[in-house]
Order: structure tokens, then C-alpha cells, then sequence
């Protein structure tokens, strides 16, 4: 009898209790990567990043856009969209259709986990956009700077929201010399330098000294709302290096007890000099490189030694048909750059370095036995 | 015109080139960089031209699915061939002058599965040049190397070069102990290039067999031949007194002559120097075999007046060499004969009398063996205060006095000693010949442009060395030339605003008033040696002619080094050597 008055009860509890969860709203907001810095129009990789949390551990699908705002009017269509959770702007625009140029940019972020549920609100955060610096890029002429040798400085201005080639605006540029501080041994004139449009200014100076070390050519250039951009360029001015003879044929000699038996008419030879201003063989069409100068000299068998004037090349033959087997024949070439440094070494020596390295040598000797 | 040449294999990425000394990549190595791959791609024809149909096949050692082809970076489907229906081959029009780039990406890929390959196509109505390419790298980096080119009147071309470093061969040599010696290297292939050793030696040398010449610098041992092979060598090189040879040297008059000098040569191999006693005997030392001609060289003393006997001859060495002048030309004293200029004596000019006799000098024999010797004729004699020759015995033959007033200053003289009669010199001073040197157009001059003179006939052979002169603002130069004598002229820029221009014969009044340089083409690239990952700066690059012998061999047309980004770039004729 109890038991029957149990059964629906029983019954009852035997059934499943289920309460369906309700599904929680994740939240989203925006981070700004470098909150410090201010965004300028024409900046690039400008990056934020989203904050999403989910209460139920969903995970939340981001969804960024972008626009670029004139005052209170923002353009209808993104400039740029993403669904990561850096979003990476790869250039901030300038300006609308209209020519209005921007002020604001307006991030939004919209979250949505994997029921559906969206963040509400979703993220709007409104940046200000600043002016945009004077963008500078600066080079010097390929070439090792030396003492007493012009060398070309040039730079190249941009600047995102600004015309900088406009002949009736120019824009202002300032060029300045700040080390080594001691030294005013320097001039700076302008050179010309071609391909300045309305948003590239090329500019260029020479700049020529007479004191070794590492000068600092700066240029300051200001926009016409006075945002500054400074950049300099360091120079590294070195003594001019002694010339060296790199290559030669056919053998030379280095040791005193030996010669080079002349069996053919040959071609002696030097093919590479290394040098920073007068390499030999010349750079092409350079207006500061130069070439090597060559002073060939001969000592006939039994003579003494006579300078070939004539020779100005990198290169004597000799015939051995226009001496006798056996006799001896000493050919010497010694090298100079612009400094005509006077290769001075003993006669009897038949290589000279007046370097440092004493493998750089100035001068090369050939002693050779006619055979 | 289509060009018939024969298909070329394109190595691509052939670190293991062994057999390949400077890889002309345009036409040998190419696509990947080194790492022992050894698939290539085959062009044909290997120098296209304009309008030509190009088949490109790929030949890649190793199982291949597919090939992915693209031609100037669009995907090519075109494939070609019965045989090819595996994708390995396709084809493609040339319509005009441009270059194409061709690669495939072969499925699986493996370590070597791309390969890429420009291909230059040329004006059909040009024709092709040939040249040879020196490269010398630094020496620490590679050996010498050459290679041919092909050019395309007209069209500047780009031709990267891959070196191979070879191997180092360290060497010695020895007679009985380490000495001094002159080591000359000769490839099978490829320039020669030498060293002076004292002793031990350290080298770079081409993957293939050279024959390497010793000449020791005493005079008593004998110059060697030696075979050098890649992995086998030898290292160590031994040379000594080698085999005597010996014989007597008779005058005009069949009296011994004492003073003589005689010297053997086989091969490039010299013998040692002998020097013939008072009894006209020598003994010289060689290392010849006896299957290969030898030539006999007698430098008489300069007091006999006899000429310089050469004869080339399969000489008995084992028997004594007969060497004997013939009785005619008789000597002629040109003792008294005046050096002026302008009627004035020069004092302590030199007179170098050269020129080569007609007919036979004498005869040189061993056993039965007999040969006609030419002579060639090369006396000298200085003037005394007064301007005047002392003894000076010449042959009597229609010969040439070159002149030195002095140094540098040289005049060119006939000198007819047929009749022995008096003789008087004149050595006008040299003429300046000057040169507007200009570009191809003729319409710009060359400053920094330059001029060289090169003797030629009887002033070359007294003095090999040229007269040479670097243009200033207005193009010219200056050539002080010697009078009567003949030059070979060399215009060139070394700026490459021009290609060389030659003028193989003229004396002084032939000198062009205008030198305009020859229409250029640009040959570029960049120099890489094989396994070596830096740039190579410094590498000497030097255009020679294809076909040039002596010194003219290795005289370059044009040349260059390669910058610190191991490119070089030059000007060539556009119409091949000149």
C-alpha cells in the first residue's frame, strides 16, 4: 500500500531535471599598441589590438573596421578591415575624395562568440590624427670618403600630408654640420640634383674636408605646420690609403737570387691596383675616381736604370730576340695616386710598401735572364 | 639568319663542374647556386635569334612527377615532343631581340628542383664575335682561367662567370734539396701562369692536367717538363744536370768561335746556356726526348758581326752538333760612321743594327741529320763623344740601325751594307703626332681617352716598348714617334664610351688626325667563384682576341676588375677585334 503511494513520485524523480544555460554576451575592447605615441595621417603599421572575454569560454570571433573621419564625417566604407586580434593599419589616409583632409580615425571592433551572442556595445574608439613629419632619407656617394675629396650628401624629403616640391611653397630645409665640434674645417655647397616632384624633394650638398674623423652632416626639415623631422648621416672622412698593386703577370720577383727567365716576347702586366680614389682599371665615367699612375723604369744588361718616359699604360713587353741569352734585364713599375707619394724605398729593393700592410706594395720588379 | 650553332648544355648549379675550369654561366652554369646539383637545362638553339622557335628540356637526374614551367614569370604549357609528354620540354616563339627567362620547378622538388636560366636573343642580322675572357681572381681564390664568347654584333649582353677555385697544389722543388726555381703552369685548357719559387711553393690549379715547366735558376741543372694531374700530382719536382749535348761552333771562315752562345729548345723546354770555349766547343744540359723537333740557337759574341743563326730539326743529340756559318755575307766595319741630327754628331748614341738575312746563315747537324739556319741580325755599338761608330762589324745585307740619341729618343735608319761603302746615320728627332681621339659618332671628343704605339718591324726589334699618352680636355694626344719607324696604334677608353680602334702599321705622318673609337657593345655581369660566398672584388677581366699569337695574345682589347660587389662591365667592338 506504500508503495503505491510512492509511484508517481518515484516517477517523478525518475525523470531528467534540465535547465537550459543562457548563453552570456562576451565583451571586447580596443587596445591601443603604443598609447603613447601619436597617429599621424600617412603613418604606417599603426597597430591595435582587441581584449575579448567570453563568461561561458567561448571563443570570440573579432571583427575590426576603420574609417577615416573628416571632422564628424567619416567616410561610409572602411578603409581597411580585419578579424585577428592585432589589427595592423598598413598606411593611415591622408585625405577624402573631396581633397578634406583627415583628422580622425574611428576604430571599431565587433565580437561574437560561437553562439552568435555579440558584444554589445561593440568598440568604437575614435582617434586623433595628427599632422605627419617630414619623412628624410640620406646617402653619400658610393665611395669611401677622403680627405680633400668632394663627396655627394643627398636627401631625399617626404612628407605624407604635405606638398614638398611645390615651387611657390618650398619647404623648409635646413642643412647643418655638427661634428667633429671642434672642427670648422669643411665646406658645404649645394650641388644639383635632379627628380624633386610634389611629393619628393631631392636635395644634395658637397661636402669636402681636410681633417680626419667621423662628421655628422644633419638636415632639419619643417613642414609648413611646423611638425620637424631631424636626420643625420655620419660621414667617416679617412686619410687617402696608398695605392696597391692587387695583380700582376707574369711573376715578379722577390727574392734577390732569383730572376725570371725571358724565353717569348711577353707582356709584363699589372691588372688590379687597389686603391679608394685612383684604382687601376678606372671606374667608368666617375667624376672623383681617378686612375693610377704608372712609372716604368728598365736596367739594360750592364746599363743603369733609364725611366720609360713614354710608357703611361699598365703594361711593358719585352722580346728577348733584342738582347742576348743571358743577359740580365731589370723592368720596375711603381704606382701613384693623386698625392704622388714619392715611392722612395732603396733602389736596390725590389718591392716597396710605404703602408702599414706591407703586402700592399707600390712597387713591383722583374728581374729577368734572357734565355 | 639562324645560327647553326651546335646545342649547349647549360649546367645548373654545377658546384661539382670538375671538368670545367670558369663556367661561362649564359652558357654552362646557371640557376641554383653551388650545392652539387647537376641537372640541366638544354636550349635549342643555344643562341637564338629573332624570329627562331626556342625548345627548352629539362634533364634532372632523379625520379621527376612533373614540371611546373614559366617563361618571363608566366606559366608555359606549351610542352614539346613526342618524347616529352612527361612535361620535361617546352617551346616557345622569339619574336624579337629581348631576353627570357626561363625556369621550372620540378615535382618532387628536392634539394635541386628549381632551375632558371636567362637566355639572350639576338638580332637576326647581326653577326657573331668571338673573343676570349682572361679572368685572374686573387690569387688565394682561384687560378687563372679563360674562356671563349660568343657575341651578337649589336647587342649588349650580360655573362655572369663562375669560377672553379681548382685545387691547391703545394708544391717543391728540389735537387737534392729545395731551390730556386721558375715554375710555369700550363692547363690543357686555359691560360698559362707562372711563379718564382725559392724552393717550396703553394698554388691554386685548375681541376685538370697541366704540364708544368722548371726551369731552375742555376744554370747548371736543366729545365723540366713535368705532367701534373689532379689527385695523383706529383708535389715534388726534381730537376738535374739532365743529359749533356755538345758540339763545336765554326765562323764564316770554319775557325772555332769562342763566345758563342747555344741554346736548345723543344717544346717550350729550354736547355741550359753554353758558352763556346776558345776551341768553339760547348756542352749545354737538356731533358728531351727524341721524338720531337729541337731548335738550335747561336747568339754570336757582338764583335764578330755574324748574325744569329736558328734552325729547327730533328737533331741527334746523342752526336755532337755541328754548327757552322756560312762564308757569305761577308762582314762590313761600319767604324767611323757618323750619328747626326740635324748635321749635328750625337754623342754616345746607341746603334742597334737588326734585320733578318735572305738565304742561309749556315747549317747545324748532328750526325746525319742537317738543317739551313736563318740568321737574324742584332749588333749594337755606341758613338763615341764625337758622334762616331767605333769597330762594329755587321753582316753585309740591306739591314736597319735603329737609333737611341737618348733614352726614350729613338730614330729608325736603312742601312745598305751590301757594298760595305761609308755610311752616315741620320736620327731625326722624334715627330709628335697628335690625335683627336672621339666617340663612334664623331661627334664628341674623350677626355681621359688614350693612345698607344707599339713598335713594329726593325724598331721592334731593338725596343718593345711603347709610346703612350692619355687624352686631355680637347681628346687629344700627344705620340712622340720615332722617325722611319712603324707603329701598331691602339686607341681606346677606358670609360667604355668606345670600343678599341686599331691601326696595325703606321709611322708617324699616318697618325689619324681624328681617332674615332669603334662602336661598343657591353659585356656585364658578375664574378663568382664557385663555393665561395663573398663577392669577388678584384678579379681582372681582360677581352683578348680569339685568334692572336705572341704578344698580341695576351695584349687585351679591352679590360676591367671586377668592383666590391664582384660585377664588371666593359666595352668590346661591336665588329669583333680589329
Amino acid at each position: 500500500m506504500r508503495v503505491n503511494r510512492l509511484w508517481p513520485l518515484a516517477t517523478v524523480l525518475t525523470g531528467c531535471f534540465y535547465t537550459d544555460p543562457i548563453n552570456q554576451r562576451p565583451s571586447v575592447s580596443i587596445h591601443v599598441a603604443d598609447p603613447g605615441a601619436a597617429i599621424a595621417r600617412g603613418d604606417h603599421d599603426v597597430k591595435f589590438t582587441a581584449v575579448a572575454d567570453d563568461p561561458d569560454g567561448d571563443s570570440v570571433a573579432l571583427r575590426w573596421r576603420a574609417y577615416a573621419c573628416n571632422g564628424t564625417a567619416c567616410d561610409a566604407m572602411e578603409f581597411q578591415s580585419g578579424t585577428d586580434t592585432t589589427f595592423d593599419l598598413i598606411e593611415v589616409p591622408l585625405a577624402n575624395a573631396a581633397g578634406n583632409t583627415y583628422d580622425t580615425l574611428e576604430i571599431r571592433l565587433e565580437g561574437q562568440d560561437a553562439l552568435g551572442a555579440t558584444a554589445k556595445p561593440s568598440q568604437v574608439l575614435d582617434v586623433h590624427l595628427g599632422d605627419a613629419p617630414p619623412q628624410i632619407m640620406m646617402r653619400s656617394d658610393p665611395r669611401p670618403p677622403v680627405v680633400g675629396v668632394p663627396i655627394g650628401i643627398y636627401a631625399l624629403v617626404t612628407d605624407p600630408d604635405d606638398p614638398v616640391g611645390s615651387a611657390t611653397h618650398p619647404y623648409d630645409v635646413a642643412w647643418s654640420v655638427t661634428s667633429p665640434p671642434t672642427s670648422q674645417d669643411y665646406t658645404l655647397v649645394d650641388r644639383t640634383v635632379a627628380g624633386t616632384d610634389e611629393t619628393h624633394l631631392q636635395i644634395g650638398k658637397t661636402f669636402t674636408t681636410h681633417t680626419v674623423g667621423t662628421w655628422t652632416i644633419e638636415l632639419t626639415a619643417t613642414d609648413p605646420l611646423g611638425m620637424q623631422t631631424v636626420q643625420d648621416l655620419m660621414v667617416p672622412v679617412a686619410a687617402d690609403q696608398l695605392p696597391c698593386v692587387a695583380q700582376w703577370v707574369p711573376a715578379a720577383t722577390t727574392d734577390p737570387g732569383t730572376t725570371l727567365p725571358l724565353t717569348d716576347p711577353t707582356l709584363f702586366q699589372v691588372l688590379v691596383v687597389t686603391d679608394d680614389l685612383d684604382p687601376y682599371p678606372s671606374v667608368p665615367n666617375d667624376p672623383v675616381l681617378g686612375t693610377t699612375e704608372f712609372h716604368w723604369s728598365i736596367v739594360p744588361p750592364g746599363g743603369t736604370r733609364q725611366q720609360l718616359t713614354s710608357v703611361t699604360g699598365n703594361a711593358v713587353a719585352l722580346d728577348p730576340d733584342s738582347y742576348a741569352p743571358g743577359d740580365l734585364v731589370e723592368l720596375r713599375v711603381e704606382i701613384q695616386d693623386r698625392n704622388h707619394r714619392a715611392v722612395n724605398c732603396p733602389d736596390g729593393d725590389l718591392t716597396c710598401s710605404l703602408s702599414p700592410d706591407p703586402s700592399c706594395n707600390q712597387r713591383l720588379t722583374w728581374r729577368v735572364e734572357v734565355r | 639568319m639562324k645560327s647553326s650553332l651546335a646545342i649547349a648544355v647549360l649546367l645548373v648549379g654545377c658546384a661539382g663542374g670538375a671538368d670545367h675550369a670558369i663556367s661561362d654561366v649564359d652558357a654552362g652554369h646557371g640557376g641554383e647556386d653551388a650545392g652539387g646539383c647537376q641537372n640541366v637545362l638544354i636550349f635549342d638553339p643555344a643562341v637564338p635569334v629573332a624570329g627562331d622557335h626556342v625548345k627548352v628540356t629539362a634533364q634532372v637526374f632523379g625520379f621527376v612527377t612533373d614540371y611546373a614551367w614559366r617563361v618571363d614569370g608566366v606559366a608555359n604549357t606549351n610542352y614539346e615532343g613526342t618524347d616529352h609528354n612527361d612535361h620535361s620540354a617546352i617551346g616557345f616563339d622569339v619574336p624579337t631581340a629581348v631576353s627570357h627567362t626561363v625556369s621550372v620547378d620540378v615535382t618532387p622538388p628536392g634539394a635541386c628542383g628549381h632551375l632558371d636560366q636567362t637566355i639572350d636573343v639576338m638580332n637576326p642580322g647581326g653577326t657573331l664575335v668571338m673573343y676570349r675572357v682572361r679572368l685572374t681572381p686573387p690569387a688565394e681564390l682561384a687560378p687563372p682561367q679563360e674562356t671563349l664568347i660568343q657575341l651578337h654584333q649589336g647587342q649588349n649582353i650580360d655573362r655572369p662567370f663562375s669560377v672553379d677555385p681548382g685545387t691547391v697544389l703545394s708544391g717543391t722543388v728540389t735537387s737534392g734539396s729545395a731551390i730556386s726555381a721558375y715554375v710555369k703552369f700550363m692547363p690543357v685548357l686555359g691560360p698559362a701562369f707562372d711563379l718564382v719559387t725559392t724552393g717550396a711553393f703553394t698554388t691554386h690549379l685548375q681541376l685538370q692536367a697541366h704540364t708544368v715547366l722548371v726551369i731552375p735558376q742555376d744554370n747548371t741543372l736543366a729545365p723540366r717538363l713535368f705532367t701534373w694531374m689532379p689527385g695523383m700530382g706529383p708535389n715534388a719536382f726534381p730537376v738535374d744536370a739532365g743529359t749533356p749535348a755538345g758540339g763545336t761552333v765554326l765562323d764564316r771562315s770554319g775557325v772555332a768561335l769562342a763566345n758563342a752562345q747555344v741554346q736548345l729548345e723543344q717544346l717550350g723546354v729550354p736547355s741550359t746556356i753554353a758558352t763556346t770555349g776558345v776551341n768553339g766547343t760547348f756542352t749545354t744540359h737538356h731533358t728531351f726526348d727524341a721524338t720531337d723537333p729541337i731548335t738550335v740557337t747561336v747568339t754570336p759574341p757582338p764583335s764578330s758581326g755574324l748574325p744569329r743563326l736558328t734552325a729547327t730539326a730533328m737533331f741527334d743529340l746523342t752526336k755532337s752538333i755541328q754548327i757552322s756559318y756560312a762564308a757569305s755575307p761577308a762582314t762590313c766595319d761600319l767604324a767611323g760612321t757618323t750619328v747626326t741630327r740635324a748635321s749635328a754628331p750625337q754623342a754616345n748614341a746607341l746603334v742597334t743594327v737588326v734585320g733578318a738575312l735572305a738565304g742561309t746563315a749556315g747549317t747545324i747537324a748532328t750526325g746525319t741529320v742537317s738543317a739551313k739556319a736563318a740568321g737574324a741580325v742584332h749588333i749594337a755599338a755606341a758613338t763615341n763623344g764625337s758622334g762616331v761608330l767605333p769597330n762594329m762589324l755587321v753582316p753585309r745585307a740591306s739591314l736597319s740601325a735603329v737609333i737611341s740619341v737618348a733614352a726614350g729618343d729613338f730614330a729608325v735608319a736603312s742601312l745598305d751594307t751590301s757594298t760595305c761603302a761609308a755610311q752616315a746615320l741620320d736620327a731625326p728627332p722624334p715627330t709628335v703626332a697628335i690625335a683627336q681621339i672621339e666617340d663612334p659618332m664623331g661627334t664628341n671628343v674623350l677626355p681621359g681617352a688614350r693612345a698607344e704605339a707599339m713598335p713594329i718591324g726593325a724598331l721592334a726589334l731593338a725596343n718593345l716598348v711603347p709610346v703612350e699618352a692619355t687624352a686631355g680636355a680637347n681628346g687629344h694626344v700627344s705620340l712622340s714617334l720615332a722617325a722611319g719607324a712603324h707603329y701598331a696604334l691602339h686607341f681606346f677608353d677606358p670609360g667604355g664610351r668606345g670600343a678599341p680602334h686599331d691601326y696595325p702599321d703606321e709611322t708617324a705622318a699616318g697618325v689619324p688626325g681624328e681617332a674615332l673609337l669603334n662602336k661598343a657593345i657591353a659585356i656585364s655581369g658578375q664574378v663568382t667563384v664557385i663555393g665561395f660566398p663573398n663577392p669577388v672584388a678584384n678579379a681582372s677581366v681582360q677581352i683578348l682576341c680569339s685568334a692572336c699569337t705572341g704578344v698580341a695574345a695576351s695584349q687585351p682589347i679591352a679590360e676591367t676588375a671586377t668592383d666590391s660587389t664582384g660585377a664588371y662591365r666593359i666595352a668590346v667592338p661591336d665588329s669583333g677585334p680589329m
